[in-house]
């Protein structure tokens, strides 16, 4: 659509300055800690914080929203995990948050509507950003 | 041109639409992750996994040696568990010692405590939304917070010491978890964290437990009955005195002797500085009283028994919206002693002779069975106070248990202690004696979660509380409003030595009525029922409401010399199990047959098989706390069968009939006789009883517990046993329309064959596999009514009938909630208990509900013993 000189909405990707496999996973890691740990200190959002950074940084690498979202959901995997390694009961505990949260009694259920709190928060996260964020017109504009 | 700025256009509208479109979900997403929505909790915190719900992970984990700082101790205080959770706290002196029981409570108890504090303090709604608006105005209606707050006002010596150092312990816990951040989940879900313990709670959680105990409507149903069956009918069959045969405890001879005034604020339970005088002031002053008349602006008469119904049904339906248990429903506890012959000795010497020296206890008090249970056991020590048994979280003390003098449990004494009277009301007064005078008005904001908060104005006259406006004003007189020194009485009888203490200790206990069951080391037994038995003037009808015109007004108590009581009788023998404890000679009313007096069938086979199985021992005790033999099926079954001798029976039915025929009357799990039984019976109270319903349209839907035809329903199960043996040509067996089956015999029949074609279709043509316990189980909820946190259902044995009484219908969520046997052999005290819980309310935790299979299998544990370690697991408090 362009040769009719008409705008893109979505931002062309950049050619340079692709991160690696390596830099991929050294960004998953860092993001998954930051979640993990500001999850640690009460800092539920941080992974909406997280999706409006992954946002801007989607304006030079799109995979980052994708990214984002995984790293937060990890980052609050991880203090679960944590609960079951240091032999705390982190599924009767599950099951028992659904029971007095009136859903049905099943860890599971705590445990995919925790993850998925982190996973929504990233992602609006990053919309709120993209949406904002000005688009370059390619042509004719 | 044109075009393409239209494609300019629209993306530019497109793109404006996403950011709006962001935005506006983004803040939705994060003001509900943060703020909550409605009844929605704010999802963010609640489910953060560093800091949210998931915390409560840590009190699932087993506990640990440790030690534990807890301010306000004077001296290191030792609490230690066993493997199985029960506790023992040692403790230098009676202030530590409380301090250490309330930090223990709250440690396992908390959110359980809170939701009671909330309960009887009408903040149910602020935890839970609108659905808990009815419960909280109607009990800061009734008063329980401001009789806590009279109550605490006057409680002095050790009773205050105890409850400022209780609630001392529980602050501490709850100040240690919200430095942790690890609170239950409840809080964390709901994002509202428990305020500061204060004694006026644990009075309350005493004013919640008095309300489940003795908190009736008694005089509501029999109001709708009478209006709906016509008085008489309702006197009739439901009488002050039970139709079948009885075994009170006490029977006599009685003293007659001057009513005992009651206590300021017994019926007005106004909160302090404000609550009207026992004669309130005339309004205008001195101005001459203006009797009433019709049309003169008052808007009913008090001996309008249309209105009187109206107002009746309209608190009836109030009581029905109540969360279950809320108010007392049913019978079913028990507790026996025997001494000297009666029995067995085993060991021990102390020269004495046979006989002395030997006692013996059964207690297990039949509540609500929820997880966690209502009952935290535990050992005391420290100088002087040397006590072991179940304790209530929230209260200092042990409400059941032993000291190494004597022991004691509870059984309700039922008896009616809630007085309804229909009040003229003009504008803001209302008539009483002669004149008109002011009510008292107290002002009340109920917090909502998710909701506008509510404003409540509580009406009250001298009589107390006004309930319900509808129809007519209608205020309740409630023993249970009047302050009692329950805690006081609580630390006497733990601490006494002998019966005489024991009693004394009592004289302050006002309510709930209990049957005190007592035995020592000396080989001595007891019981007494202190409580206020609240009199009218002959002439009125206390088993109605009564016009508030002052005329009926409770004019004293039964003093305490007079109340139900025996000491080592020549039988050896005590039995109480909620049957009325005194016979037809008492002089003094107690209340009727629907008062929630059990029908007597536990309290007659109790006595009966205690008897025949002297000398006793612990474990005939505990074989009859799990006896499940139904004693109204032993009264009945014969007549039935005498009935189906001469009836044309069908080859379905003949198979039914054997069942029956070689039943031995328990109701196991696995007896097919049993779910005949128990099916007839109730469709031949179904038989006689309904038409008569459905004739008089009695609103059962109003409260089903007090005015459904079903077993159960003491009165009628009374009449109709009483009926079918002496009487079976009752003109009640003939119906409204007079073509009823005309006797007892044809009545059992007819209920029978329909018993008998209900089982054929819901379990198939098999009749030995109609087993019990695929019709009958038992489940103890979660107190939070949460799915999958409870215990059950699962298929057991019992019925309401049984010593191991399960009610609430076919699935019982009410029973044995604890047992407890203690013996005393030449002076030396053993003691075990169990109950269907375990210690701590965590899910999570291997405490939930470790102790219900040794419940379920009729086993007990040893009592943990005063001033020694209940097991390994030891914490040192500190300041």
């Amino acid at each position: 659509m362009t040769d009719q000189g008409v705008v893109s909405a979505e931002p062309r990707p950049a050619a340079r300055g692709v991160p690696g496999p390596l830099g991929w996973a050294a960004a998953f890691v860092v993001l998954a800690a930051v979640v993990a740990a500001t999850a640690e200190a009460g800092a539920w959002f941080v992974p909406f914080i997280v999706g409006v950074a992954a946002g801007v940084a989607s304006l030079r690498w799109r995979r980052m929203v994708v990214l984002a979202v995984f790293a937060s959901v990890a980052g609050w995997a991880v203090p679960l995990w944590a609960l079951a390694l240091r032999g705390l009961p982190a599924g009767t505990t599950a099951r028992a948050i659904a029971g007095l949260a009136g859903l049905p009694p099943y860890a599971a259920v705590t445990i995919v509507a925790t993850l998925l709190l982190a996973a929504l928060q990233a992602l609006a996260g990053a919309w709120l950003t993209r949406a904002l964020l000005p688009r370059r017109q390619v042509s004719g504009a | 041109m044109w075009i393409r700025d239209r494609r300019v256009g629209r993306w530019r509208l497109r793109s404006v639409l996403n950011a709006v479109a962001a935005a506006v979900v983004s803040a939705a997403l994060l003001g509900v992750l943060g703020f909550g929505y409605g009844t929605i909790p704010a999802l963010g915190p609640a489910l953060d996994p560093g800091r949210g719900a998931w915390t409560s992970a840590s009190g699932g984990q087993p506990a640990g040696s440790q030690a534990l700082r807890v301010p306000g101790l004077t001296t290191p205080v030792s609490v230690s568990f066993s493997g199985q959770g029960l506790a023992s706290i040692d403790a230098a002196n009676t202030h530590d010692l409380f301090v250490a029981l309330g930090y223990v409570h709250a440690k396992f108890r908390l959110s359980e405590m809170d939701l009671e504090r909330r309960l009887g303090e009408g903040r149910l709604a602020q935890l839970a939304g609108p659905s808990d608006l009815s419960s909280d105005e109607f009990e800061l209606r009734l008063g329980l917070l401001r009789t806590a707050q009279n109550e605490w006002a006057r409680t002095t010596g050790p009773a205050r010491a105890a409850l400022l150092a209780y609630a001392q312990g529980v602050n501490d816990d709850i100040a240690a978890v919200r430095a942790a951040g690890d609170w239950p989940a409840v809080f964390t879900l709901t994002g509202t964290y428990p305020a500061p313990w204060t004694p006026v709670d644990s009075l309350v959680i005493q004013g919640v437990l008095t309300q489940e105990l003795d908190y009736t409507t008694g005089p509501l149903d029999e109001a709708v009955l009478a209006r709906t069956l016509g008085a008489a009918r309702t006197t009739d069959w439901l009488p002050v005195l039970a139709k079948n045969a009885q075994t009170p405890y006490d029977p006599g001879p009685y003293v007659k002797a001057p009513l005992t005034p009651v206590a300021p604020d017994a019926a007005s339970s106004a909160p302090l500085g404000g609550r009207p005088p026992r004669t309130p002031p005339l309004v205008g002053g001195a101005a001459p009283p203006t009797p009433p008349r019709a049309g003169s602006g008052t808007r009913a008469r008090s001996d309008d028994h249309n209105a009187v119904a109206v107002a009746a049904a309209s608190l009836l339906d109030q009581l029905s919206q109540l969360p279950a248990n809320q108010i007392h429903q049913y019978p079913d506890s028990n507790a026996w002693a025997a001494n000297g012959p009666a029995v067995r000795r085993i060991g021990g010497s102390g020269g004495q002779p046979p006989g002395k020296g030997t006692a013996l206890l059964g207690g297990d008090p039949h509540l609500p069975q929820t997880e966690p249970s209502v009952w935290y056991e535990v050992a005391l020590s420290a100088p002087g106070y040397q006590v072991s048994g179940v304790s209530v979280p929230g209260l200092p003390g042990i409400l059941l248990g032993h000291n190494p003098n004597i022991a004691w449990s509870l059984t309700d004494t039922q008896n009616a202690a809630t007085r309804y009277y229909a009040e003229r009301v003009r504008g803001d007064s209302y008539y009483w004696r002669g004149a008109w005078r002011p009510m008292t008005v107290v002002h009340y904001t109920i917090p909502v979660r998710g909701g506008a908060t509510v404003n409540l104005a509580v009406d009250i006259t001298v009589h107390g509380p006004i309930m319900t406006q509808a129809g007519q004003q209608m205020a309740v007189d409630w023993m249970g409003n009047v302050p009692s020194d329950d805690i006081a009485a609580l630390f006497g009888i733990n601490e006494a030595t002998d019966f005489t203490q024991f009693r004394a200790a009592l004289t302050g206990w006002r309510a709930p009525t209990q049957n005190f069951v007592y035995a020592d080391k000396a080989g001595n037994i007891g019981v007494i029922a202190p409580g206020y038995y609240p009199q009218v003037a002959a002439g009125c009808q206390p088993w109605l409401p009564m016009p508030g015109s002052g005329a009926c007004d409770v004019t004293g108590v039964i003093p305490f010399q007079a109340e139900p009581q025996v000491y080592d009788p020549p039988s050896h023998l005590i039995v109480t199990a909620n049957q009325r404890p005194v016979t037809a000679a008492y002089p003094y009313y107690i209340g009727t047959s629907a008062d929630f007096y059990d029908p007597g069938y536990r309290a007659s086979y109790a006595y009966k098989y205690l008897a025949s199985h002297e000398p006793l021992s612990a474990a005939s005790v505990a074989a009859l706390q799990n006896n499940v033999t139904d004693s109204l099926a032993s009264r009945v079954l014969p007549s039935l069968l005498t009935a189906l001798g001469t009836a044309s029976l069908s080859s379905s039915e003949r198979p039914v009939v054997s069942l029956l025929s070689s039943w031995n009357y328990a109701m196991d799990a696995g007896s097919a006789a049993a779910t005949v039984w128990w099916t007839f019976w109730d469709d031949y109270l179904t038989t006689v009883f309904e038409p008569w319903w459905k004739a008089g349209k009695v609103p059962v839907g109003r409260d089903v517990n007090g005015l459904a035809v079903a077993p159960g329903q003491a009165p009628l199960d009374e009449d109709l046993e009483a009926w079918t043996l002496n009487d079976p040509s009752n003109p009640a067996f003939r119906g409204p329309s007079g073509r009823g089956p005309g006797s007892a015999p044809a009545a059992m029949v007819a209920a029978f064959r329909q018993a008998v074609t209900h089982l054929y279709a819901k379990f198939g043509g098999s009749p030995p596999t109609w087993t019990w316990g695929r019709e009958h189980a038992r489940s103890f909820p979660s107190v939070e009514d949460a799915a999958g946190l409870g215990y059950g259902p699962r298929a057991a044995s019992g019925d309401p009938f049984s010593e191991d009484a399960a009610d609430g219908g076919l699935t019982a969520t009410t029973g044995p909630s604890w047992r407890m046997i203690v013996s005393f052999d030449a002076g030396a005290l053993s003691a075990v208990g169990v109950y269907p819980g375990g210690q701590s309310e965590n899910p999570a935790s291997p405490w939930y509900t470790n102790l219900v299979p040794l419940w379920w299998d009729g086993q007990y544990l040893p009592l943990p013993v005063p001033g020694a370690p209940a097991g390994s697991i030891q914490w040192r408090l500190n300041d």
